[in-house]
């Protein structure tokens, strides 16, 4: 009576009389891991609310990321008030992340911008996890905000618009943030104004760790982390150098998904590949235009479109005549041909609002034709060298030819 | 094994009728792994029982000393030793119910087990690890119908065994209308309380509460192994 029917987890089989129909080896291991450090962390985080953290008492879980977990939490002194307070998993060396966090403070207290919440305090908790504390915002992300109040194309780029101009503001005092994501766009509002505030700037810098097979995939198997937003530059292990056009990349990334209501690549295709599938996708697959993209969802389009206040035929003409362009341009691949600077994303969004031309075009023929001899260029100098022989066999039998006709004219000719 | 263990103590038989009752069905399996046929280890198990209560067989395996598993295994092995065959066994023990047991769920539950080629011992180990944690999740589970949330033990259950990932979190949060964080706290205190009946569970079964690390990982061991 065995029963064809394995664990998922361990692989073993599954009998009919395992308790609850789950797999017995697995329950006792979890009975065996008590002193598990994955397990007494998770404990102590969970379990930690109104325990104080520095001078933070932490009232209520609120969130919870691939790095780490976020908490209401109330300081009382010097003044009394409430702030989010992120907990960032074990497994990362505390020491590091907080002297990089040091190192960035000074710069980040220059940050003043009513879209930016502020990081003000960091440090490491009794169990030696490092912790960062933020102007508490209450709001959704910008893409599930967008969508659940029905904006339009045109309210959206406005909305946008002011991120670009956020992060500018921080571009400009030197704080690349590195992670922008919708999770770290909220959109709050004030009154009848939705603002977006952009959250956890100089976070990600003070996590960032050299991207390796092993710092993107857990044991399980399982990538962690945002590979959606990452630009080229980043997914390379090699590089370290980084400058704000990443950011303007994954700023590139979050409008292709405000206006298509989907990502340039498939979250499940872009992890299929392992790591190194990961950066070359990343690298150097072409994301689809979003008119094509939107078009080719099929069913799910018209609920996208929707929720644009349009339809999808309207919604994808009007991305093809010159709205994609924007996009595009920022994702670019090489980062010299994505725009400069978030501010000239911001006019080049303005300029679209305005009717103005932008400054974003699609790319030339010649361009494509350049790129794909660069990407192919073995095959293309095999190709070329044939095509080459052959001309050159046909240019000399045809010279041969002429000079035997000649030299048989001469003869019989006269 | 606490108050099962003082046969002096108040509350002896009631304790070890409790733990018997718990724990009789890898004997049935054991009987049955050696070749009995149902109706012989049904035989044997009540007149081993009714042995035990008699307090006969303690003589030869003080409780009190090492693991209940172990003492009882033994304690049967030397019961069907001096029963020598089935005639003396039925003239003895036989049609004796020391516990109202059902051996017809006994006999179903044998046959969902794996055919493989586990000895009689290492069988009963399994049937014994496998007892264990249907007792604590039976409890698990009454607790929650207790508190009216049995609808998040049913959904809940499955991250007893595989854990969970931030998309499943989201998924199960969604699922009982709660936010992922709360999913995340609710999953972590089934997974702690279940942690702690089994504990409970086993901790009955040995003389010292230090034992009961030894204990849990010998049935993980066993558990692992046999499959």
């Amino acid at each position: 009576m065995v029963v064809e029917r394995r664990c998922p987890e361990c692989n073993a089989p599954l009998y009919q009389d395992a308790p609850e129909d789950l797999c017995p080896a697995c329950l006792m291991r979890i009975v065996a891991q008590r002193g598990g450090n994955a397990e007494t962390n998770d404990a102590a985080l969970v379990e930690g609310l109104g325990t104080m953290i520095g001078r933070y008492t932490l009232i209520k879980l609120i969130g919870e990321g691939g790095m780490g977990l976020v908490y209401l939490a109330e300081q009382q002194e010097p003044v009394k008030r409430r702030v989010a307070l992120k907990i960032i998993k074990p497994g990362m060396d505390s020491k590091q992340v907080i002297a990089r966090f040091e190192a960035e403070r000074q710069a980040l207290a220059l940050l003043h911008h009513f879209s930016i919440a502020r990081v003000f305090d960091g440090g490491t908790t009794e169990d030696g996890l490092p912790y960062f504390v933020m102007d508490y915002v209450k709001g959704l992300p910008i893409t599930d905000y967008c969508d659940r109040h029905k904006l339009n194309v045109e309210q959206r780029l406005i909305l946008f618009r002011q991120v670009c101009e956020a992060v500018h503001h921080a571009h400009q005092k030197g704080i690349i943030h590195r992670d922008l994501k919708p999770s770290n766009i909220l959109v709050t509002v004030d009154g009848d104004r939705a603002i977006p505030v952009i959250i956890d700037f100089g976070v990600a810098k003070a996590l960032s760790q050299p991207l390796t097979d092993r710092t993107l995939v857990t044991e399980q198997g399982q990538f962690i982390g945002t590979l959606e937003y990452m630009s080229p530059e980043q997914a390379d292990p090699a590089n370290q150098d980084i400058d704000v056009r990443s950011d303007v990349y994954a700023l590139g990334v979050v409008l292709y998904e405000l206006l298509t209501g989907v990502l340039p690549f498939e979250s499940q295709e872009l992890r299929a590949g392992g790591f190194e599938g990961v950066r070359r996708m990343i690298a150097e697959q072409e994301p689809r235009t979003p008119s094509v993209r939107l078009t080719n969802l099929g069913p799910a389009a018209a609920k996208i479109a929707r929720a644009r206040g349009t339809n999808v035929a309207a919604l994808a003409r009007r991305l093809g005549r010159e709205l994609e362009w924007i996009p595009l341009k920022a994702m670019r691949k090489e980062r010299a041909r994505r725009y400069r600077s978030a501010a000239e994303f911001a006019d080049d969004i303005q300029n679209y609002l305005n009717g103005s031309p932008l400054s974003a075009g699609p790319e030339s023929t010649v361009y494509h034709m350049r790129k794909f001899v660069r990407k192919h260029h073995l095959s293309v100098a095999v190709v070329l060298a044939l095509i080459s022989g052959l001309a050159i066999g046909l240019a000399v039998t045809l010279a041969m030819y002429i000079s035997m006709q000649r030299m048989l004219d001469t003869i019989f000719g006269q | 094994m606490l108050r099962a263990g003082e046969p002096g103590a108040t509350g002896y038989r009631e304790a070890l009728e409790a733990l018997c009752r718990a724990y009789w069905l890898p004997l049935y399996a054991y009987l049955r792994r050696r070749g009995c046929n149902c109706h012989q280890a049904e035989d044997y198990t009540q007149g081993f029982f009714a042995r035990l209560f008699e307090r006969q067989a303690l003589v030869r395996a003080d409780p009190t000393r090492g693991k209940f598993r172990s003492f009882l295994l033994a304690a049967l092995k030397n019961f069907v030793a001096d029963e020598r065959d089935y005639a003396q066994a039925s003239k003895r023990g036989g049609g004796a119910r020391a516990l109202p047991l059902d051996f017809g769920e006994a006999e179903a539950r044998y046959a969902l087990a794996p055919s493989d080629t586990l000895s009689p011992e290492e069988f009963f180990d399994r049937s014994w690890a496998l007892a264990a944690l249907q007792q604590a999740m039976a409890k698990l589970k009454a607790e929650y119908a207790e508190a009216g949330k049995e609808h998040l033990f049913e959904r809940f259950k499955g991250s007893l065994q595989v854990d969970a990932n931030v998309a499943s979190y989201r998924d199960m949060a969604a699922d009982v209308g709660m936010s992922a964080g709360a999913a995340r706290v609710a999953v972590h205190r089934l997974r702690r309380r279940f942690r702690d009946l089994v504990r409970q569970e086993i901790a009955q079964t040995v003389s010292e509460p230090a034992e009961v690390d030894e204990e849990v990982n010998y049935l993980f061991a066993v558990l692992t192994a046999s499959v």
